[in-house]
This record gives structure tokens, C-alpha cells and sequence, in this order.
């Protein structure tokens, strides 16, 4: 039992700081800042698209 | 007097129906009373072994009937034999088969976590025991660490710990010095005044004419004489 | 009836050979922390990417030539706004600015707020034009000749305005080589949502070389991006659950192969085969439900608090070192990784547990 409780004490101190982070965190700051962006642009690309061979799927053929 | 065990026509066969079959016993009949001290004599390989295991329910005989308190116990399923393992029978084996790693008081309490009784009981029930095997100052040291004679008087407390009416010893004194094997004798005794019904194998001549002891019991080849 | 004593005298036997389950504990949570990671990583992105999604127009049209996206014009308005049902029409420059000395791509977005000599940057970009010794301002190389603009901003970077450079629509024009009457998409406004799809199709009537995305395709294109990159990490997952249960079968063997006489021991004095393997269940449970929970805190303290780093630059690519994952719990998958994980390791256990329980216990008398 001992253990268990010890266990127990650790895995309540990680819950506390996740908690903790999950309710400071500001996702309402988060979500204006990305609406804001997204409302300025036409076709949303997620930025990580833009590092991978798609590439010349944006280049323009003139 | 009551009769403890009433052994009917039993036959243990090993590779029954094989190349090498063997029939380590053969029809034995044997009435054991409460609180009877038995010593079965045998030479090595004679069947005393086997014989002990099936009235500790180790292992289930190939025919006959073992009637421990009037109730068959070659038959019976797993969970009614673990329980008679359990409640009615105190082993201690030649090599002790103590837990390595576990201190003598948590050997000593492993027959009781099977059954819920609160901490003070369990408490109790442990410290009694160590007292009557005479091994409580150790009951904090590892096992491994004990002295031959002590690893007895450990695996001795845990086949009392839970207060069985049969006590069931397969050469106990086969790995102890002189000394420590006429301790045991002395243990017998004291088994005899706690009114326990003792079965005893052994080859050992330190067991030879004893006063205390009600029967002695020859067995050859798979057999008694 | 959970009996405490059996539990108590279990957990001393498990602490008795750690050793022997400290290398399945490990991995256990190493397995469970990867998948969590990625679960975590690609749920935030997700969430992240369907927010944007939410202030997108209804259908974006885009234009192509033997396979690629070239500009529209104002005669594509023009016979847009004659279909029924369609609201408005609004012509959009965007696109992408080669940046040659360090390869990459900056997206050129529009804000009319914008005079004609400054933008505002993602602090991705910014920290890439630093290394360059652009601080104040950047030059962009054009047709024309240089384009110089000012730094009046840096915003926070996040999932789609990492490579984001915000300027006015001259300048954008300007930028990406653009002429006063071409466009990169178009916005159609269409109030009413159950005639979407009609008039994506009449569009793609009108002009067949032109790609129509409704708000729904973009949703499952997403889906369908991590699918993509999570299905990868399923099978790396799979591999390495895997992997595990081989290693794991191996220990099992040797380590009840020793713990045989044990079992025996504990048989002679009483316990039934369900008691072995309640206590094996026991022992099991603690270790797996340990590494399970260790292994989704450590996840969440490594995704949401550390940024993730390794894994961060397999999603996001190389220079997602701004992005800061929006903490995103799911429950509801952890519970199925709980499931796919805590399960078979239990089952994985408990069978040898009983082949050794119902073997014989002759071996305790000699
Ligand atoms: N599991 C087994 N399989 C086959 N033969 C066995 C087995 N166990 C014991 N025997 C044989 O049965 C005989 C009696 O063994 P045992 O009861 O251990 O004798 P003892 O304890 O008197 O020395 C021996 O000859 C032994 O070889
Ligand atoms: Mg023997």
C-alpha cells in the first residue's frame, strides 16, 4: 500500500502541473490570432505543407 | 480415537500407460488417528515422497481414496484442494522452498494473505508462529541470509502460521547438522503437545525409537511392510 | 472481493523482482509516450487548422494550366457573379515568394490596413531574416527591381501564419509578379449552404480547368493530411508494439522459467490457480497502468511544455521552432490507446501465467 500511495503522490504532482498548464493556458488569445490570420487569407495552406515537396504546387506557370 | 487420514487402496502411477511407466505405490492402506506422530521409514526411492504428496494434496493418486476428517481429497478441484493446501495442512519440505528475496516474516505470512483478516490478527498469527519455531528475533532478515537450521524453524512457523491440524514433513532433517536435526525432534514433541497430527518421511536413524512417536511405518518399494 | 492482503503481498512480490519488469515498465512507456506524442502533436494541429477553417469563404476557386495553378482573371468574375445563387464575388492575391538565399518560401497574404512600404512578419520569419541581417527591413528581389519594405510587426507565429509576410495588395501584386487584373483564388459567396455544391459544379462547368474547394473538401483534406502523417506513426507503432510483445515473450519465458519453482512454492501452501494468476494480474496491472499514465504525463509535458522537440520538426517541417502546440486532450483516443496497449500486454502475461499454474508441483518435494 505503501507504494501504491507513493505512486499515487507522483502521478498527482504530474496531473497538477498538466492541470495546472491546461488552465493557464490562453486559448482564447490563441483563437483570435489564428482567426485573424485566416481571415486575411484565401486558401488556408497549413504551414507544414510548405516544407515538403509541394512546393510547386504554389508556383505559378506564366 | 477419531481416524485423521484413512488411506484405501492407493496407487500412484507415474507415465501411466507409457514406455516407462512406473508404480511408485502400491496399494497402500494406512489409518493415521488425531494427533497421531507418524514416521514413515523408507530408503531413497522407496515412494515416501510421493506418498506424502498425495496426502498433502500435491498431486492426485492414480486410484484409491485419501479420507482426511472423514472427507476425499483425490478428487477434489483445484480451489478445494488449494483451500485444504492451505487451511488443513502444514508442509515443511526438505529443501525448505522459502521465497528467496522475502524476509522471514513475509515467508511466514504468505499462507495467510489467501484468506482477508485484518492487520492485527495477521500480526498476531505471524509473531505466534515465530515464537513457536523459535525464529522471531530473525523475523527481519532475508531468508537467504538464515543458516540452514533457521531456514527450518522459518519454513517450520509458516507451515504453523495458519494453525493446521496436519503436519507434514518430507526428510526434515536431511539438510541440518546433528544438532539442529535433534532440535527437530524436539519440535516433534512439541507438535504432540499442540495435539497436531505429524507425518513424518524420513531415513534419517536420529527418528529411530522414539517414545513419543505412536507409529512407524516401513515402505519399500512403493509398498508397506 | 478485492482482498487487501492478497493486493499488498503482490505489490511486495513485484518489488521483490523490479528487476525483472523494470525492461517491460520502460518500454511500455516509451511506447505509450511516442504514440501519445503523436496523438497530442497531430489533435492540436487538427484543432488548431479547423479554427482557420472557420472564418474561410464557402468556395474558393483556383485556376489551372496543364496541371497547374495559374492566375484567374476578371472575366472569371465576371461569369461567376452570373450564376444564381452566388452573393459575391471577391478576387484574392495570394501566393509565394521564392527566398533564394536561404531556399525557402514566404507566403504573401494581403492586408489592406498596409501602406505601401511596410508588412508584417510571423517571429519565424522574422528570426530567419535576422540571420540574413534583415532586421528593420527586407528587400524582396522583383521584376522590376527591389522592393524594399519595413518590419512594422512581428506577430506570433502559429500553424498557418508561420511562413505568413503580411502586405498591401500593390505591393503583393508586386511581389509575386502579378498583373493589375489577375488573381491567385477567388472567394465565392454563397448564402445559401445547400446550393454549395450545385454551384461548384456549374463552375467547374463554365471553366473545366478549374479547381473548386468547398469549406468540406479543405475539412477532409485535412483529415486527410493527418491521416497521412499519422498513418505513418501507426505503422511505427504497430512495429514497435510489436517488437515488444516479441521481447516481452522472450522475457516471459526466462523469467517464469526461474519463477517456476516459485509458483510451486506458493501452490504447496495454498494458492489456487486463480490466486497465481490474480496475483500475476496484480503485478501486471500495476506495472502496465504505471508505465501507461508515466507514459501520457511525460507525452504531455514533452509536446505542450517542451515544444516537442524532434518530433515537432517531423510534423511541422524544419523551422516550426515558433509554433507553440495549443494544449488539446482527447480523451477519448487516449482511451483507445489504452485499450490497444494495456489489454494485450495483460493478456500477454496472463497465459503463461496459468500454463505454469497448472503445471504440477512435484517439483517442491524433492
Ligand atoms: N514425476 C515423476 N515421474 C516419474 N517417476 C517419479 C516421479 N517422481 C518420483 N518418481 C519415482 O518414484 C519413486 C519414488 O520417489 P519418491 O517418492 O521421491 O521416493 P523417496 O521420497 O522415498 O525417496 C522413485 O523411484 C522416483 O524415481
Ligand atoms: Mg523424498
Amino acid at each position: 500500500m505503501f507504494f501504491i500511495k507513493r505512486i499515487l503522490i507522483i502521478f498527482f504532482i504530474f496531473l497538477v502541473i498538466i492541470i495546472g498548464d491546461l488552465v493557464t493556458y490562453d486559448y482564447v488569445e490563441k483563437e483570435d490570432k489564428i482567426k485573424e490570420i485566416s481571415s486575411k487569407m484565401t486558401s488556408i495552406s497549413p504551414s507544414f505543407s510548405f516544407a515538403s515537396k509541394e512546393y510547386k504546387k504554389f508556383v505559378y506557370d506564366k | 480415537m477419531r481416524s485423521k487420514i484413512l488411506i484405501r487402496n492407493l496407487y500412484k502411477i507415474y507415465n501411466e500407460k507409457k514406455e516407462n511407466e512406473f508404480f511408485a505405490l502400491k496399494n497402500i492402506n494406512l489409518n493415521i488417528k488425531c494427533g497421531e506422530i507418524v514416521i514413515i521409514k523408507g530408503i531413497s526411492g522407496s515412494g515416501k515422497s510421493t506418498l506424502l504428496s498425495l496426502i498433502g494434496a500435491l498431486s492426485k493418486p492414480s486410484s484409491g481414496d485419501i479420507l482426511v476428517n472423514e472427507q476425499n481429497i483425490a478428487k477434489l478441484p483445484d480451489i478445494f484442494s488449494s483451500q485444504y493446501r492451505n487451511e488443513e495442512v502444514g508442509f515443511i519440505f526438505q529443501s525448505f522452498n522459502l521465497v528467496d528475496g522475502l524476509s522471514v516474516y513475509d515467508n511466514v505470512k504468505a499462507p495467510l494473505v489467501l484468506s482477508n483478516i485484518n492487520q492485527d490478527e495477521l500480526k498476531k498469527k505471524i509473531n505466534l508462529a515465530l515464537e513457536v519455531a523459535n525464529i522471531a528475533h530473525k523475523s527481519q532478515q532475508m531468508v537467504s541470509n538464515l543458516s540452514g537450521g533457521e531456514k527450518q524453524r522459518c519454513a517450520i512457523a509458516r507451515a504453523l502460521v495458519n494453525s493446521p491440524s496436519l503436519i507434514l514433513a518430507d526428510e526434515p532433517t536431511a539438510n541440518l547438522d546433528k544438532n539442529n536435526s535433534l532440535i527437530f525432534v524436539d519440535i516433534l514433541k512439541k507438535f504432540k503437545q499442540l495435539n497436531k497430527t505429524v507425518v513424518v518421511a524420513t531415513h534419517d536413524t536420529i527418528f529411530d525409537n522414539l517414545a513419543f512417536v505412536d507409529t512407524y511405518v516401513n515402505i519399500e518399494d512403493g509398498a508397506i511392510i | 472481493m478485492i482482498n487487501k492482503n492478497f493486493v499488498d503481498f503482490s505489490i511486495l512480490l513485484l518489488l521483490k523482482d523490479k528487476k525483472e519488469y523494470l525492461f517491460s515498465f520502460f518500454i511500455f512507456t516509451f511506447i505509450v509516450f511516442l504514440a501519445s506524442s503523436i496523438l497530442f502533436i497531430s489533435d492540436s494541429i487538427k484543432h488548431d487548422l479547423f479554427i482557420a477553417l472557420d472564418k474561410q469563404h464557402q468556395i474558393i476557386v483556383k485556376n489551372t494550366k496543364s496541371g497547374r495553378y495559374t492566375p484567374l482573371s476578371e472575366e472569371h468574375i465576371d461569369s461567376i457573379l452570373q450564376i444564381s445563387g452566388v452573393d459575391n464575388v471577391k478576387g484574392k492575391v495570394d501566393g509565394y515568394y521564392y527566398f533564394a538565399q536561404d531556399r525557402r518560401y514566404f507566403h504573401i497574404v494581403v492586408d489592406e490596413s498596409l501602406d505601401e512600404h511596410s508588412m508584417i512578419i510571423s517571429s519565424e520569419i522574422k528570426s530567419i531574416l535576422a540571420k540574413f541581417k534583415y532586421t528593420t527591413q527586407f528587400n524582396f528581389l522583383t521584376q522590376d527591381g527591389i522592393t524594399s519594405l519595413d518590419i512594422k510587426k512581428v506577430i506570433k507565429s502559429n500553424i498557418i501564419s508561420n511562413d505568413v509576410i503580411l502586405v498591401n495588395e500593390d505591393i503583393a501584386r508586386k511581389i509575386l509578379n502579378m498583373d493589375e487584373d489577375e488573381y491567385s483564388y477567388l472567394d465565392v459567396l454563397v448564402p445559401n449552404n445547400s446550393e454549395i455544391d450545385f454551384i461548384s459544379l456549374k463552375i467547374v462547368d463554365l471553366y473545366p480547368d478549374i479547381k473548386v474547394k468547398t469549406k468540406n473538401d479543405l475539412k477532409s483534406d485535412y483529415e486527410y493530411v493527418f491521416y497521412y502523417k499519422g498513418g505513418i506513426f501507426m505503422i511505427l507503432y504497430i512495429v514497435s508494439m510489436i517488437s515488444f510483445f516479441i521481447l516481452l515473450k522472450n522475457q516471459i519465458s526466462s523469467v517464469f522459467g526461474e519463477k517456476k519453482r516459485e509458483i510451486a512454492i506458493f501452490r504447496s501452501i495454498g494458492f489456487a490457480i486463480k490466486d497465481i494468476i490474480f496475483l500475476k494480474f496484480i503485478q501486471n496491472s500495476v506495472v502496465a497502468l504505471c508505465s501507461y499514465f508515466l507514459g501520457v504525463f511525460l507525452a504531455y509535458i514533452f509536446v505542450f511544455i517542451f515544444g516537442a522537440p524532434l518530433l515537432k520538426n517531423i510534423f511541422l517541417g524544419h523551422d516550426a521552432s515558433h509554433i507553440i502546440f495549443t494544449p488539446i486532450v482527447d480523451v477519448k483516443t487516449l482511451f483507445v490507446m489504452f485499450i490497444f496497449t494495456v489489454i494485450p500486454f495483460l493478456a500477454s502475461i496472463l497465459l503463461p501465467a496459468w500454463k505454469i499454474a497448472v503445471e504440477d508441483m512435484s517439483e517442491v518435494i524433492k
